[in-house]
């Protein structure tokens, strides 16, 4: 066991010192802006360890029935993520290669794409969901 | 230790301990990456302006001003003190902060050469006043530009309420500007990156995306997706022009009157005028007002109306949208470039780490604006 704060807290620590301490110390505008930049690095951090596991999983699935080699994988569910994430690396790096290649076409209104798009605001989902919502794509 | 900020800046300090500062000091922060502190860099500068010039030389009232991720602005006074003409010289130091954003950027002395030729063809640019890239004088190389005052940054420009004649005026300005821009005769800048003969000019953009590409390294599906319909869309051949290569808001200065000057020439090339002109369409350069296309100020049409008033060529529109999705393709390429300065330890940066979390947003809007493209044609 760990005393508190959990990881969370101590993360939301530093981001609420960046913010309110920090920022408004700030002498001058490019510190300011740089502080307010690594609070919001803080948030995409804890943003990440909420949803990595279960974007991982969603990105595996689409990638395995892309190439075409869905049915090896073990169940990805009890994996350790960090064999998802080194096997989604390894499929996204396939993927590249048939694009660059030309063998997986790249044009819109393909499965392709559709996993494409999807990838991209998954990872908006971490990194900028305000723009999302902006773009009429929130949470989900 | 006495005044010597480098100490307290260069170290890794993020604040200036007033105590051991000295007066003028007090208020400067430099980003950790620089290698100079403040009194360094004016003692450093005067001597080298002072072999320039003949003259005795002064610079002081150091201070930073909004810059780019790639190369510090720093504002400078430089006190001409002896010589037929004594003056004061408010000017603005770029500096180089370790790589560049793309490896065929241009050096400072020959973005200097380009500032010349471009006052020269009646843009409106600051003057370009000294340059070097030797690391001799300031370890990294940089160029000194005439101060010109004004606003910058684009979210102010969108938004300040004593911007908002300088909105109305803005569009038209930037379309004259640009008319100018792409009048200017590449010939005597031999050093400008340019497509080889009877290539695309898109082709030779995607080119150079495709080595950075490599450089950084890891697996970009999305980024791939659209190298490979860009390249296999890219619009014919057309005789190419001078392009600036980063036109839009964040690189010009901009008075209550309007368009004061173009900064930023360190990616001008040849190509395709379609390539700047698209730019400050770019979703990410409206500064968060989505639904005014043009850098968030208008729907373009003013724009690219004076643009063509002003002697540019007609605007080919199918070839507007093409390059807005591959002006988002390199920006989200940008960012992943910039991210890799950073990982690679070349230049740690909390601001660099952010702009490779950046990327996604311009490929989402890379593969919108492509399937709008190809949904149009349908």
């Amino acid at each position: 066991m760990q005393d508190p704060p959990d990881w969370r807290g101590l993360i939301e620590s530093v981001r609420q010192f960046l913010e309110a301490e920090v920022v408004p110390a700030a002498p001058d505008a490019r510190l300011r802006f740089r502080a307010r930049i690594a609070a919001n690095v803080l948030g995409i951090a804890m943003r990440e360890v909420a949803s990595e596991a279960d974007l991982l999983a969603a990105e595996l699935s689409r990638l395995s029935s892309l190439l075409g080699e869905g049915r090896a994988a073990p169940a990805e569910g009890h994996a350790p993520i960090g064999e998802l994430r080194d096997r989604a690396e390894r499929l996204r790096v396939e993927l590249a290669r048939r694009i660059r290649e030309g063998s997986a076409p790249a044009r819109p209104d393909t499965p392709l794409w559709d996993h494409l798009r999807r990838t991209a605001v998954e990872r908006l989902r971490v990194a900028n969901p305000a723009l999302l919502r902006r773009r009429g794509e929130g949470s989900s | 230790m006495k005044g010597d900020a480098r100490a307290i800046f260069g170290g890794g300090a993020l604040f200036a301990e007033r105590g051991v500062l000295r007066p003028g000091d007090a208020a400067v922060y430099l980003d950790v990456g620089m290698p100079l502190g403040p009194s360094e860099i004016c003692e450093r500068l005067a001597s080298y302006l002072r072999a320039e010039t003949g003259e005795s030389v002064r610079v002081d009232n150091l201070r930073p001003l909004a810059g780019g991720a790639s190369r510090a602005a720093i504002a400078i006074d430089v006190a001409i003190e002896t010589g037929p003409r004594p003056a004061v010289l408010p000017c603005v130091l770029r500096w180089d902060l370790g790589g560049r954003i793309y490896e065929t950027s241009l050096g400072r002395v020959e973005e200097m050469h380009v500032l010349r030729h471009a006052a020269a063809g009646g843009v409106p640019v600051p003057g370009a006043l000294w340059a070097t890239e030797s690391a001799a004088v300031l370890e990294r190389p940089f160029l000194i530009l005439e101060r010109i005052d004004g606003e910058t940054i684009g979210r102010r420009i969108i938004q300040a309420p004593e911007l908002e004649a300088a909105r109305r005026h803005l569009p038209g300005q930037m379309g004259a500007a640009l008319a100018r821009i792409h009048a200017l005769d590449p010939g005597p800048l031999h050093f400008l990156p340019r497509p080889r003969p009877a290539q695309p000019p898109a082709v030779a953009v995607l080119e150079r995306a495709r080595a950075e590409l490599d450089r950084v390294g890891g697996a970009h599906p999305g980024l791939e997706a659209g190298l490979r319909w860009l390249t296999e869309n890219a619009p014919p051949s057309t005789s190419p022009t001078l392009v600036h290569g980063d036109f839009r808001l964040g690189n010009v200065i901009v008075g209550p009157e309007g368009l004061r000057s173009v900064l930023d020439w360190e990616f001008t090339a040849v190509g395709d005028p379609h390539e700047d002109l698209a730019w400050p369409f770019v979703r990410d350069w409206r500064f968060g007002a989505d639904e005014r296309h043009f850098a968030g100020i208008s729907d373009g049409e003013d724009f690219l109306a004076a643009y063509e008033e002003a002697g540019g060529r007609r605007v080919d529109r199918d070839a507007l949208r093409y390059w807005e999705a591959l002006g988002n393709f390199r920006w989200a390429l940008g960012c992943r470039t910039q991210a890799h300065r950073h990982l690679s330890g070349e230049e740690p940066s909390v601001e660099l780490a952010s702009l490779g979390r950046r990327s996604a947003e311009m490929e989402l809007e890379m593969l919108d604006r492509i399937a709008e493209i190809v949904g149009g044609a349908a």
